[in-house]
């Protein structure tokens, strides 16, 4: 039998409309994730790609209840058996939180300027097990190492970091828990190419070590075809194609993916980008 | 320099004051844009791609200073000059910026206004830059943004930008630019923050747009692939030096340096790779060494020794 850490079925987010004024009422809502369902294999790597407001952060962040969902489950199996995020508490969540972490996006506004980096890598560690307070310190030096920064950033700002470092910094400060779903919100985007491919293989070596699983958002699908085994496709907030990535990119079967495909350019001048006409094609 | 080169630019150096002593951020470059053509300068974060860009128009504020070169600008039927020997506040550099070289910028949400409408903004450089009356400009205004796609422009000339998406802003951003008929449009990082197939839209205007009306481009970007499809020669820019010059298919087939080489092979793509190669194992590593640029055969260039350079490349 196949291990799913996490199996989300009819999940769906809603957000009110709301107008404004004296008399403010909800006039209706906006659902930014349609009944979704997917599951994600222990170990490996799921990308979720989509254009900006294909509510593929939302659906992200409300699988980790940053946002409550409107209905669906989301099971996730936690080290100590099965749970549905979407029946706890707030307060019931808080133990759990060690297992389920996020990298994201932007490496200059997900660090405190005010903090040091020792500081922020051990955050989550101050929070979830203060009583191991003495062995703190040596627990991030040594993820600090394991991302591949020095014992000598510890006592730094994160402004005096270019934002490759920046990033490693996040990703020290998601792993150092020990948890086994990352979930990764466009955490290549804002980087260089060739910083790019850096913290790329450093979440796969981590992945193997860590025996991590990773949740990919991105829009750049040549990352997620590098990086994932499975996908999924989001349009206006309904996925419209899911399975292994070689088959999405190979033998794509609804035409939005076919859209998103057509617009990737090609790194040989000889192959011209023509993507596909919008409006000729059947995306509802 | 021949006749067709509407930019060239010699011996630029760009010097920042800072903590830690000066750097050079743009360290003796020298580099031509052919008339009608698309130039790329390719490279990653500091590499001095956009502070040469910047340099063209004088927009280095201090503590960054120009400290030597020549950048010799030639318009269609004009007396070619020296951008660097014009003085500051001249009537010639107001109207170099803006007339006879514009800008798009990449975050087009940071570059408009949020508080005048698009039309306001779009009206404004056409005010500043040519003698017309409100309504004429209004007028041409309103022709440009129809220019590059944007249905019901006089409408739309009412609006804010935070009522335009990434990709329409960006559509503004290339018809403030265009309005005043430049020769030369520097377009630094333009769809880095788009989505992919907007990019593939902004990606198609500008072709058409530099086929139609003649324009220069001076293209920055660290997407390779975007210089693929849109460029015609390509610069590769590392640690405010210039390492390798020549055509796109020059560079992204056939590349020289070994800079290059790595820079192509750290790109995620669909060819089968286990790994990435990053172009260095650590971040901030000056791994390349300095030489000056030798020309090769095909009109190219790359920063190497002669003796490191394959036989069948040399001149």
């Amino acid at each position: 039998m196949t291990d799913y850490i996490l199996e989300v079925s009819n999940f769906s987010v809603k957000f009110p409309l709301i107008k404004r004024g004296l008399l403010s009422r909800q006039v209706g809502e906006f659902t930014a994730v349609n009944n979704v369902s997917f599951s994600v294999q222990r170990g490996s790597s799921l990308g979720i790609v989509g254009e900006s407001g294909s509510g593929k952060t939302t659906l992200v962040r409300a699988i980790l209840r940053a946002i409550d969902p409107a209905s669906g489950s989301a099971v996730f199996q936690s080290q100590a058996g099965a749970v549905d995020l979407c029946q706890l508490s707030d307060k019931e969540l808080i133990p759990l939180r060690t297992q389920m972490q996020m990298i994201f996006q932007d490496p200059f506004a997900s660090l405190n300027p005010r903090m040091k980096v020792a500081d922020i890598v051990s955050e989550p560690l101050v929070i979830h097990r203060p009583e191991q307070h003495r062995e703190h310190r040596q627990t991030v030096v040594h993820m600090l190492e394991r991302v591949g920064l020095e014992a000598d950033t510890l006592h730094r700002f994160p402004h005096a970091f270019s934002g490759g470092q920046r990033q490693r910094i996040g990703i020290a400060r998601a792993l150092i828990l020990n948890p086994s779903l990352v979930i990764c919100d466009e955490a290549v985007s804002a980087l260089d190419v060739s910083v790019q491919a850096q913290v790329l293989n450093l979440l796969v070596d981590l992945q193997r070590e860590m025996n991590l699983t990773y949740i990919f958002v991105a829009h750049d699908l040549n990352v997620v075809h590098h990086f994932c085994e499975q996908a999924l496709v989001m349009y206006h907030g309904s996925v419209v194609e899911s399975g292994p990535v070689k088959q999405i990119f190979t033998s794509p079967r609804h035409d939005y993916t076919r859209l998103l495909l057509s617009a990737i350019p090609s790194l040989d001048p000889d192959i011209k980008l023509s993507p596909l006409d919008r409006n000729s094609l059947s995306l509802e | 320099m021949n006749i067709d080169t509407i930019l060239s630019i010699r011996g630029l150096s760009v010097m920042f004051k800072t903590e830690i002593g000066e750097q050079l951020a743009v360290n003796n470059v020298s580099l031509d844009m052919k008339r009608s053509q698309t130039t790329a300068i390719v490279g990653e974060s500091g590499s001095g791609k956009s502070v040469t860009a910047y340099a063209m128009m004088r927009l280095i504020q201090a503590p960054g200073k120009i400290t030597s070169g020549q950048i010799i600008c030639t318009p269609a039927q004009q007396e070619s000059f020296d951008v660097l020997q014009l003085a500051d506040n001249s009537n010639a550099l107001y109207h170099l910026r803006g007339g006879l070289m514009a800008m798009i910028f990449q975050e087009p949400m940071t570059a408009l206004s949020p508080v005048h409408t698009i039309g306001n903004q779009v009206m404004e450089a056409i005010l500043t830059h040519q003698t017309v009356t409100k309504a004429e400009a209004f007028e041409l205004a309103c022709a440009m943004l129809d220019r590059v796609g944007i249905a019901d422009a006089s409408q739309r000339m009412q609006q804010y930008p935070f009522e335009f998406s990434g990709g329409m802003r960006q559509r503004v951003m290339i018809a403030m630019a265009l309005v005043c008929k430049p020769q030369i449009l520097i377009c630094d990082e333009p769809t880095t923050a788009l989505d992919v197939t907007i990019q593939a839209e902004i990606l198609a205007l500008l072709k058409e747009l530099k086929k139609t009306i003649q324009i220069s481009l001076l293209f920055i970007t660290h997407d390779l692939a975007v210089v693929a499809q849109i460029a015609d020669e390509v610069i590769v820019m590392n640690q405010g030096r210039v390492l390798e010059t020549g055509s796109v298919r020059q560079i992204l087939n056939d590349p020289i340096h070994p800079y290059t080489q790595n820079l192509i092979a750290a790109v995620p793509g669909m060819r089968q790779q286990d790994r990435l190669r990053p172009v260095s194992s650590k971040p901030d590593s000056t791994d390349y060494p300095s030489y000056s640029l030798i020309p090769l055969k095909g009109d190219r260039q790359v920063a190497l020794p002669v003796s490191l350079v394959p036989e069948e490349y040399r001149l």
